[in-house]
């Protein structure tokens, strides 16, 4: 009985609602030359995004999103970092939290705000943390000043079963400020679970599996700032492998990384961009891997829907340096 | 203050609903309408605004906003072009006595990255959009005196978005 009427109010609503549906399809080409590798250029992906807002007669009440992996070179773990989007959004008023399931970007560090998608720079998350994109639920809101975040997720990546009793929790809170010569937003995460864990950063070798599963802990600190015209990110992360049972564990099997990124408009459309990172799998030795690029970016103002990048990147991996050339072009149909 | 960051980028996000329907508005909910451009629209809108629209300029997005049930007005964002980059413009609209008699409540900056900024973002620029109609041309220089010496370009930008978004809702709001 419960069940008929609540199939009722259902169909009653979505007769009263309006549905909207809107596609964007995008493609994205890559050149790549690398030390001691031949040149590449590939489609990286072509994706179709599905967007579905449903409404009454005075306010949303959900927003679908589907992001469809259709074609491209990519595959293994750096495509499940990239694709795999497919959530559903359900507003629960002005102030009060907004709830979303299914597959979805963690809101940890500077992934909460700043999507890397169709970048050539990327944060550390795929070293940091094991994942990008996770499904899981997870709600959202302001509290005052605040903005906030926390996830519930299964640690697996998307399009996978959940295999365990494994819960990833996510938990993020961040301030925006602006004044007459800046716009800042500083961010506090905190990440606790079970996550692949690469001792191959699989952005950079698509082949790259994870070695094992591991509980991770992690704490990060980030900010977005726009002082005038420069675009200033920044994210550090610190945490450890494991539980903690001696106060050593906290070197052994610690990790720490950062990003940095500096974006600076030439003219409209051009802008020249900068950025380094590192990723430290063990606080105790000196291992470590880094990234410094510099770069361009370029938006043609006559033909809005194409975005060029090009960027010269010098990797440090573990003392063996290599100088890399990406080109990219993405085309937002 | 939270970004709805949806998969879809080619439309300027609405980066802060909860504070700026509670500040400006005093709402207590929001809808989202497309509005899709014909080729008709794009005539029409083109001949007002006398210039052509941008090639990826086929939709707007507009967010009628509601207090107690009741719609008093709508709120658009838009990416405007900028001396340095791209401008984020939210307009308010507000409603006179039927949806079809609006006229600008408020306008923000949400994001910019102009050499300018502070005067972009002024009380003193952004407060002579408010009250501006359909009627009025938003020409810096005419009605409109540019946020700072210097700035003209980036004053234009951002009065011409609004005269855009303006002329645009003119459509949707004669529109069920």
């Amino acid at each position: 009985m419960l069940k008929r009427f609540l199939l009722l109010v259902l169909f009653a609503g979505l007769a009263q609602a309006r549905i909207t549906t809107r596609f964007q399809e995008a493609l994205y080409f890559r050149y790549e030359k690398g030390t001691g590798h031949h040149s590449t250029f590939d489609l990286m992906g072509s994706e179709v995004n599905v967007e579905t807002n449903l409404s009454n007669t005075n306010r949303d009440l959900l927003t679908l999103a589907l992001q469809v992996y259709v074609w491209g070179s990519m595959e293994g773990w750096a495509k499940a970092m990239h694709y795999g989007n497919a959530y559903a959004i359900f507003p629960l008023g002005i102030g009060k939290p907004n709830l979303k399931i299914g597959q979805q970007v963690v809101p940890f560090g500077l992934l909460a705000d700043y999507d890397t998608h169709g970048q050539i720079f990327q944060t550390t998350y795929a070293l940091a943390l094991g994942e990008r994109i996770d499904a899981g639920v997870s709600a959202f809101g302001i509290l005052g000043p605040l903005d906030w975040w926390y996830m519930v997720s299964n640690g697996r990546g998307p399009n996978v079963m959940d295999q365990d009793e494994n819960k990833v929790q996510t938990a993020r809170l961040a301030i925006g400020l602006e004044n007459a010569t800046a716009d800042m937003r500083f961010g506090l995460s905190l990440l606790r679970g079970v996550l692949p864990n690469f001792s191959e950063d699989p952005l950079k070798d698509m082949m790259a599996e994870p070695d094992t599963f591991l509980l991770k802990n992690r704490i990060g600190f980030d900010f977005d700032l726009a002082p005038t015209f420069l675009t200033v990110r920044a994210e550090l992360i610190g945490g450890n492998q494991g539980q903690i049972t001696r106060i050593d564990d906290v070197t052994k099997h610690g990790v720490l990384s950062g990003y940095l990124e500096l974006r600076l408009p030439v003219r409209y459309g051009l802008e020249a961009m900068a950025q380094y990172s590192f990723f430290q799998p063990t606080l105790d030795r000196l291992d470590m891997s880094s990234d410094l690029a510099a770069g361009i970016s370029l938006a043609p103002a006559t033909i809005k829907n194409l975005n060029l990048q090009v960027a010269g990147i010098k990797r440090d991996d573990n003392h063996r340096i290599s100088y890399h050339v990406i080109g990219q072009v993405g085309i937002n149909l | 203050m939270i970004i709805l960051l949806l998969l879809f980028n080619s439309l300027c996000v609405w980066r802060y609903p909860d504070r700026d329907l509670k500040d400006i508005f005093h709402a207590d909910s929001y809808q989202t309408v497309y509005f899709d451009v014909s080729r008709e629209d794009q005539t029409d809108i083109e001949k007002k605004l006398g210039r052509p629209l941008d090639s990826d300029e086929t939709e707007f997005k507009f967010y009628p906003v509601f207090r107690q049930g009741r719609e008093i007005g709508a709120i658009s964002t838009h990416l405007s072009k900028g001396q340095y980059g791209a401008i984020e413009v939210l307009v308010a609209f507000e409603y006179g006595t039927d949806r079809t008699k609006f006229k600008v409540k408020a306008v923000r900056i949400q994001r910019d990255r102009e050499k300018a900024r502070a005067s972009l973002r002024s009380e003193k620029f952004l407060g002579q959009f408010v009250g501006k109609t359909l009627a009025d041309s938003l020409k810096v220089g005419f009605d409109i005196k540019p946020a700072s010496a210097g700035s003209e370009k980036s004053s234009a930008a951002i009065a011409f978005a609004i005269r855009k978004l303006l002329i645009v809702f003119s459509k949707v709001a004669v529109r069920k």
